[in-house]
């Protein structure tokens, strides 16, 4: 054989082992990182220190921003989908709580993704659940703050600040509602799709990636009704919440997504 | 002789038989429903009944260690005398003689019972005691407290291990404790359930009133539980309390209330949400005479023919409620098993 055969013969057999390799071990799942920023307008959200303007052009000093987020889905190119299963599913982000703004979703299938979906709340199903199925964030007991217990439910998005330095002049926006056990009840559950930035983008165990999201926190009161803060301080659920959560379900946006 | 023992054995076998019927409602061998109940909705997988969770339960009903200053109990203000609910309090006072908003409701049947409240506001039973307690006007604790007092206590200890197999105290097993208590108040052996079993009759005068009852008032206190369960606005004056909307927050839901069962209602005054009416005339009275419409939310059922309630004689009233006295349960009044001591 001529050594240039050889030569030729040799970066085959290399050639094929090395495809061989790569369709016997596939890129397995990976980790992807989600991270809620919260915001106020452009600048970040501090709270209690800083002072923001509504699109009502009232003041605002937030002293608290909680909400759940749960039933993740993240959608591939091809519109098949990756479901993260329903007992690590549910997250409560807390503006006072940094650990509690970056979900992890530890096994997201290798694949090129376009979008990721959730709800907003905690779903009809999770809320009518027996008490032993409500642990972690969802213990009505230790997280009582999101509970409202006369009308059993989660509350889904919780913000409170002042709207001027006089005394008294406090906002506070609570909003839940799942749609009630046998009778019906106000229903506040909103699913929110927010598409990648340069989609499609690659997941999977060579692709940990993070998903850096912007949140907000002023579109409680800016969307489709602009609530004047002075007129309207108060929501604990009622007549105004669904405007609330009207508005606030286009407070997420994906604003880049990075390598982890 | 070998027919003696026969007719012995079969005498003895009669007497039990007998026995086990008078021991209803079954709730010392597991929880049996009365069979002409409909299906249970408490959610027996989830939280399997036991004597045990039953006589913790009847405990933590009547401890006043559920309150801040340990002065109010659930029992305070659902006594057993007046079928669990407050006797002669068109509301209740809780802590520091604060008083509530709405009647404190009889109990009894609560398997049975999709919401509770009579805003329907709670929809668990397992998921309603921290009401009371945390409410400022009634206990003003909070669950985490309550358990920090009761693991000081050796005897919750004791029946904590009894309940639930180890000594630990938790919010689920609490509030499993207390609503295993609460299902095992059934009332299903008044006069009437007699009647029913054709063991007893009615006099002419309760069956004319269970006659009138039927065309008159049973639209919605249906059934064997005398409620369908249903929120309705029955022409009360209306106040600043919109019921059933609080929760909803469905506009036709306003001044809607929860429709009572009228088991036991000769001993459950004051009645309606508010406690307005003290006798069962000034009840048959307001939809005989004062039913108002002054909101668009009044029952259908209430406004026929043009005109507003439900037309009754003295003499039919007379009637209706020597039949309502029918329903009244004195073994579920007088049973040892829900009583505090």
């Amino acid at each position: 054989m001529k050594k240039s055969h050889l030569f030729i013969l040799s970066i085959a057999i290399v050639t094929f082992i090395a495809s061989c390799k790569k369709e016997s071990t596939p890129e397995g799942p990976g980790m992807v990182a989600m991270e809620f920023d919260n915001r106020a307008g452009s600048a970040d959200l501090e709270l209690n220190t800083t002072w923001y303007k509504n699109a009502n052009n009232d003041s605002m000093n937030f002293s608290l921003f909680k909400y759940y987020v749960s039933n993740f889905i993240f959608t591939k190119e091809d519109g098949s989908t990756y479901v993260v299963p329903k007992e690590s599913c549910y997250f409560l982000i807390d503006e006072a709580d940094d650990v509690s703004q970056t979900v992890e979703f530890p096994d997201v299938p290798a694949g090129k993704y376009t979008s990721v979906t959730f709800t907003i709340g905690v779903d009809s199903l999770k809320s009518t659940a027996p008490q032993s199925e409500r642990t972690g964030v969802l213990d009505v007991t230790t997280h009582a703050d999101m509970y409202w217990v006369w009308n059993s439910g989660y509350i889904f998005v919780k913000t409170e600040g002042t709207f001027s330095q006089a005394a008294g002049a406090d906002f506070m926006y609570h909003v839940g509602g799942f749609g009630g056990y046998s009778s019906p009840t106000q229903n506040n559950l909103k699913t929110v799709t927010l598409t990648f930035p340069g989609a499609p983008v690659s997941f999977g165990s060579n692709n940990h990636k993070h998903i850096h999201t912007f949140v907000d926190a002023l579109k409680v009161v800016n969307g489709t009704t602009n609530i004047s803060v002075p007129t309207t301080p108060v929501v604990m659920g009622g007549p105004n919440a669904p405007a609330i959560a009207n508005n606030y379900k286009n407070m997420f946006v994906v604003d880049h997504i990075e390598a982890e | 002789m070998l027919k003696k023992i026969y007719y012995i054995a079969l005498v003895v076998f009669f007497i039990q038989c007998t026995k086990k019927e008078d021991a209803q409602p079954n709730i010392d061998n597991g929880f049996v429903a009365p069979t002409n109940f409909p299906a249970v909705r408490y959610n027996l997988t989830e939280n399997p009944y036991s004597n045990e969770k039953r006589e913790l339960g009847r405990k933590l009903f009547y401890d006043a260690r559920l309150s801040r200053d340990n002065t109010v109990s659930c029992g305070s203000c659902h006594q057993q005398v007046a079928s669990f609910a407050h006797a002669g309090h068109r509301v209740s006072h809780g802590i520091d003689n604060k008083l509530g908003t709405r009647n404190s409701p009889a109990l009894f049947n609560l398997a049975w019972q999709p919401l509770f409240f009579w805003d329907g506001g709670v929809g668990d039973l397992d998921l309603f005691h921290i009401n009371p307690i945390q409410n400022p006007v009634e206990m003003d604790e909070t669950i985490p407290t309550v358990i920090d007092k009761l693991k000081t206590d050796n005897n919750y200890l004791a029946l904590f291990n009894k309940a639930f197999g180890t000594s630990e105290i938790t919010a689920i097993r609490f509030n499993q404790a207390l609503s295993t208590f609460l299902i095992s108040i059934v009332s299903n052996q008044s006069k009437y359930d007699e009647y029913l079993a054709g063991k007893t009759t009615l006099t002419s005068t309760e069956q004319a009133g269970l006659d009138l009852f039927n065309q008159k008032c049973a639209s919605c206190h249906s059934g064997i539980l005398f409620t369908d369960f249903s929120f309705r606005n029955n022409g009360l004056s209306t106040t600043s309390d919109f019921g059933r909307f609080r929760v909803s927050v469905i506009t036709t839901d306003s001044f809607k209330f929860k429709v009572p069962s009228l088991r036991n209602v000769e001993k459950s005054s004051p009645y309606m949400h508010d406690g307005r009416f003290n006798t069962l005339d000034e009840v048959l009275n307001h939809y005989s005479n004062s039913v108002v419409n002054t909101t668009t939310t009044l029952d259908t059922i209430l406004q026929r023919n043009n005109t507003l309630g439900i037309p009754m004689t003295n003499d039919e009233k007379t009637k209706i409620i020597s039949f309502l006295k029918t329903l009244t349960d004195n073994k579920f009044l007088n049973d040892s098993r829900f009583s505090e001591f």
